[in-house]
């Protein structure tokens, strides 16, 4: 049985060899546009490190007006001071809502932005630290219940907030610690230096770390290659409030309508004297705009996997279907000796998988050629390989095992109904 | 006459495989012309870009310090003017802020929006063909005074006048700063990026902010070329002026990096970052291996199609050359025959790739050239009809369906006219 | 001068495994206007003798000789070029183009050659469809046509171009004997008025008698 399928495949060689080349073609193709959404779709299953419910959450931008313009209150020389009081005044207006669950100022503080300041940190005076890098991000005490930051050890929204109100430190977990079988734990009530000082100069440190968090990524696409360290922003002290970006505004759920509408008709909510908040909308809105490029491409590049699929699958229909049509002489002996139509379809389909193997033993040998020579960069260092190699190796074969058995499909089907009376009469 | 007559004979014959041909041609054609499409906004010559082929970018200036710190961004008037002003081949030279600012735009008294600014001179107005629907743009002397100055696009005088308005001389706030309008244009197109804002204002170019790092600001150069010069003469040029630049920046320990300016609007579309030289034989190779790839599984496929479509006429070519009819004859008429199949999927793909580009493609599509948006405008943007509807697309549609042809009808058609008449003939057929 | 000439031709034909002799030295000569039926039983080589009289097939051995001038080894081109102008055929199937009507497929011969204009093409069309009296049939498809108009419709195309010789491969073969009779007589027409030679493969003994000349062959070989 097995040799005689063999010797078909041969038999018919021209044809088999068009579509092992289109097998093998798809197949590396499809191997290379998972390889290049893999690290996005992975990152897509982890967590955001906050509450998801985005759209209970606004951001206004903090703006002053310009000396230029007329609307300009002139203070003298305690332009600064009084400016910000004018701006805590105005959270304070959005503290005094009964819709209002939290406000936060914040710099860098939010996901959905594209800014970092990155820096890596190791445990102060300790050679024994692993060094890491980490997104540095300032808040308030009021961000942590806007965003609804998710501890690692199990503390409440409320123990978090006292701990940043006690002017110490958030840290996130970070890959390496996974990959080298050490706990971030051991990094908490010790202040951290950053791995960027200049060697003769006295290293900067951070406060002591007070607990551990889960990493806020800057979006949903992003590898969490990158740990978060939150820093406190006192909101009372003049020179931390000036570098604050937005105010963050957690609502009560589903009360944003409100929030909206106030916005727009109470102006003491957008403006007192030179302090300014504009721009306002949800973090959901935020989130749409940012991830609309990656959404766009992630898009496309699965619309190139479907074409690939769907180019597959006619390329099997049509070759077997016509092949099914050549055959029905033979198909109609087989039934009249004693085959099942079974018999029939597994015979098709054995004769596809050969193929296919034989399409994914070359496009193996093809792609690793294409990797090694780097014609097409793959990430294969330390912890990517699952990323690069294993989720598109595993992807593609799902993929084209369904491709293909859909192709054969119909074919198959036609198989299926020969009938060999008619069939033998019409040879 | 006969080779339609043939295609709708087919058709009833073998509607399964004639029709996968039409699809799958259909379907090839419609992806590459959407990849060509999708490419040519960077490329084609539409208002207010007509003069692309001679529009030049120097944007960006990227500093090394002798500590091994660095820095890049926009260039200002000083660096500005000290590589890129007088330069031989150079017709026009405009100073312009290279990124728009997102500013909020109000009349006094109402509610303000957000929208992009962007700093111009005076000369941006006769490199770029805009058209005025109302009032001028700014000259150099209001440049020169900081004239509180503005044009604005249609959209936006609707947004904020309401329709029908005449708004020149009227005043609107930039950022709580009032402006008059001078001017209003009405062909602001988003998927042109350097020239694109919907608020325009003279640029500050001598009190214009330094970074930083001092000859790092917000500034950038647009420039028109005679058209007697070369591009890689102007960059041999601009070259020239780096290294006395840099002459100059060694005594302060500095030294500014040269990335291949001045750009042509493609290879500036392709400048991801100001410290970086855009690579555009990477895309390039892409685009041809996407094109490749796109021709030809749909051809092995259309291949097996044709293949089955000619073996029903075995018999017929038999006749025909027992009648007298040459083997290459045979082959020219099968390639005549199947090209009308090719054309008519063809057509029915470059329509379906317009009807793509126009309604959906801002779904598959990023057409800002940027890593990340903040504006929502931007996510709705797609290529008007006038900058697909040109000859050149029509004209590389044929030729795809020609190439198209060859692959997918080529062997079959060379094999049938080879098979031996007098076994044709023995073949089953009427 | 004969027409057809061969000389000591065979023709053997080679798979992977099997060598099949069709013809073995076969010696034949048939004059101008002669109407010749050539007979035996199935696979005897009847079929392949027509093909290499016809150009269709090449000999693997022997001289073929028509009009006077040798065929062996001349290019596809010239081969296509003789045939199309000295040369009809007539089919046991029609072997008519379904896709095409009456009048194009009586054209077809035309269309291969050059110096026509396409009035003058479809003139002699009409007229040879006339004669065969099909003038009422030209706009139809072959498939809207009986058996007998079908074979009279191939005749007109193997006539169209004015060949000296019509080769017939079982021309009644499909037809019942009333069609068949009528597909005679319009052979035989042909090669009385006109002077046309006609070679005819046949295994109907009635008809074979009522031409010139009978070949008979066995198993490759002229037996007669």
């Amino acid at each position: 049985m097995k040799r005689a399928l063999l010797k078909q495949i041969g038999n018919e060689w021209r044809d088999n060899i068009w579509l092992i080349i289109e097998l093998t073609i798809v197949t590396i193709v499809i191997w290379f546009l998972i390889g290049t959404i893999s690290p996005k779709l992975h990152a897509l299953f982890q967590p955001m490190g906050i509450a998801n419910d985005y759209e209970n959450v606004y951001i206004a931008s903090i703006n002053w007006i310009p000396e230029e313009s007329p609307e300009f209150t002139d203070f003298g020389e305690d332009d600064n001071h009084n400016n910000l009081q004018d701006l805590r005044y105005i959270l304070s207006q959005f503290r005094g809502k009964p819709y209002v669950e939290a406000v936060g100022v914040h710099k860098n503080g939010l996901p959905f932005f594209f800014s970092a300041f990155n820096t890596a940190y190791r445990a102060a005076g300790s050679e024994d630290s692993i060094g890491y890098s980490t997104n540095q991000r300032l808040m308030s005490t009021g961000m942590v219940k806007v965003l609804g930051l998710q501890s690692l050890e199990g503390l409440s929204t409320e123990q978090l907030t006292e701990i940043l109100e006690k002017g110490e430190v958030l840290i996130s977990n970070h890959p390496i610690y996974e990959y080298t079988g050490r706990n971030p734990a051991e990094l908490v009530g010790k202040q951290l230096e950053s791995l960027y000082n200049r060697e003769n100069e006295e290293p900067e440190l951070t406060p002591r770390v007070g607990a551990l968090i889960r990493a806020i990524p800057r979006s949903e696409f992003e590898s969490m290659n990158v740990g978060t360290t939150i820093l406190p922003l006192d909101e009372n002290n003049d020179e931390a409030l000036q570098g604050a970006w937005d105010v963050a505004i957690r609502v009560k759920s589903g009360m944003g309508r409100m929030l909206e509408e106030d916005f727009r008709n109470d102006i003491s909510l957008s403006r007192l004297r030179n302090a300014r908040l504009t721009e306002l909308h949800t973090l959901a809105q935020q989130r749409y705009m940012t991830q609309y490029i990656p959404t766009v491409e992630l898009r496309l590049y699965i619309s190139g996997i479907c074409f690939m699929i769907f180019i597959i699958f006619l390329g099997l229909l049509g070759t077997f279907w016509f092949r099914v049509q050549q055959r029905t002489g033979e198909i109609a002996l087989r039934k009249v000796t004693g085959a099942t139509s079974d018999d029939i379809v597994r015979r098709l389909i054995g004769e596809v998988f050969v193929l296919f193997a034989i399409a994914v033993i070359i496009a193996t040998v093809i792609t690793v050629i294409l990797v090694k020579s780097s014609v097409i960069p793959v990430y294969l260092e330390y912890g990517y390989w699952k990323q690069s190699v294993l989720t598109p190796t595993i992807g593609t074969l799902l993929i084209m095992s369904i491709a293909v058995m859909l192709g054969v499909w119909f074919p198959a089907y036609r198989a299926m109904r020969v009938q060999p009376a008619i069939a033998l009469k019409e040879e | 006459m006969n080779y339609i007559r043939q295609i709708l004979y087919d058709l009833k014959q073998q509607p399964l495989v004639t029709w996968i041909s039409l699809i799958g041609t259909a379907l090839a054609i419609f992806l590459i012309m959407a990849v060509f499409m999708v490419n040519r906004v960077n490329v084609v010559e539409v208002s207010p870009e007509s003069n692309r082929s001679r529009i030049l970018y120097g944007s960006y200036m990227d500093i090394y310090f002798d500590n091994g710190s660095s820095g890049s961004g926009g260039l200002t008037y000083e660096s500005a003017h000290e590589i890129y002003s007088n330069l031989k081949g150079i017709e026009i030279l405009s100073f312009i802020e290279t990124w728009n600012t997102t500013a909020e735009i109000n009349v006094p008294g109402q509610q303000s929006i957000d929208i992009e600014v962007k700093g111009v001179d005076a000369n941006f107005w006769k490199i770029y063909d805009f058209h005025f629907s109302q009032g001028v743009p700014f000259d150099s002397i209001a440049v020169d005074a900081g004239a509180h100055y503005a044009v604005i696009t249609e959209d936006t005088a609707v947004r904020l006048f309401g329709k029908g308005e005449n708004v020149v001389g009227r005043e609107i706030q930039i950022d709580m700063v009032p402006y008059i309008i001078t001017g209003v244009v009405n062909n602001a197109n988003p998927l042109m990026p350097n020239s694109y804002a919907r608020v325009y204002r003279p640029v500050k170019l001598k009190d214009s902010d330094p970074g930083w790092i001092a000859y790092l600001g917000e500034l950038g150069t647009v420039m028109l070329r005679h058209d007697n010069v070369t591009r890689d003469d102007i960059a041999k040029e601009v070259q020239a002026r780096y290294a006395a630049f840099n002459n100059r920046l060694q005594k302060e320990g500095m030294q500014a990096m040269y990335h291949g300016t001045p750009f042509d609007t493609e290879t500036k579309s392709l400048a991801f970052g100001s410290n970086t030289t855009p690579d555009i034989q990477t895309p390039r190779r892409q685009r041809l291996i996407t094109y490749i790839l796109l021709l030809l599984l749909p051809a092995i496929n259309l291949s097996s199609m044709t293949r089955s479509r000619m073996r029903h006429r075995v018999a017929e070519i038999g006749v025909r050359r027992a009648f007298g009819c040459r083997r290459s004859r045979i082959v020219w008429q099968l390639l005549c025959e199947n090209f009308f199949i090719t054309l008519a999927g063809g057509i029915v793909g470059l329509g379906l790739s317009m009807i793509f580009i126009l309604f959906i493609s801002n779904y598959f599509v990023n057409y800002t050239g940027d890593f990340f948006i903040d504006n929502f405008d931007q996510t709705v943007t797609t290529p008007t009809f006038e900058m697909l509807f040109n000859w050149d697309s029509f004209g590389f549609a044929l030729l795809l369906c020609f190439i198209l042809n060859l692959l997918s009808a080529g062997i079959p058609a060379w094999k049938a006219a080879r098979i031996n008449p007098a076994r044709a003939l023995n073949s089953r057929g009427k | 001068m004969p027409i057809i000439r061969l000389e000591g031709v065979d023709k053997v034909y080679r798979t992977a495994d099997i060598e099949t002799t069709a013809l073995e030295n076969v010696n034949l000569s048939i004059d101008k206007g002669e109407f010749v039926s050539i007979m035996g039983p199935s696979g005897c080589g009847k079929s392949t003798l027509l093909n290499i009289i016809g150009l269709l097939d090449t000999p693997t051995r022997g001289i073929v000789e028509l009009t006077g001038r040798s065929m062996n080894g001349l290019s596809d081109k010239a081969l296509s070029a003789f045939r199309n102008t000295n040369i009809g055929f007539v089919f046991q199937s029609f072997h008519l183009i379904p896709s095409l009507n009456v009048i194009d497929n009586v054209a077809l011969p035309l269309g291969y050659r050059k110096g026509e204009t396409s009035g003058e093409r479809r003139k002699r069309v009409t007229e040879v469809l006339e004669r065969l009296g099909l003038g009422h049939r030209m706009r139809h498809l072959p498939s809207q046509l009986s058996g007998g108009q079908c074979q009279r419709v191939a005749i007109a195309r193997a006539i169209v171009g004015d060949p000296a010789l019509i080769l017939a491969d079982e021309p009644t073969g499909n037809l019942d004997s009333h069609m068949g009779g009528e597909v005679m007589d319009l052979l035989h027409q042909l090669n009385r008025e006109d002077g046309r030679t006609i070679v005819m493969v046949t295994h109907n003994e009635e008809q074979a008698r009522q031409t010139d000349r009978i070949i008979r062959f066995f198993d490759g070989r002229q037996v007669e």
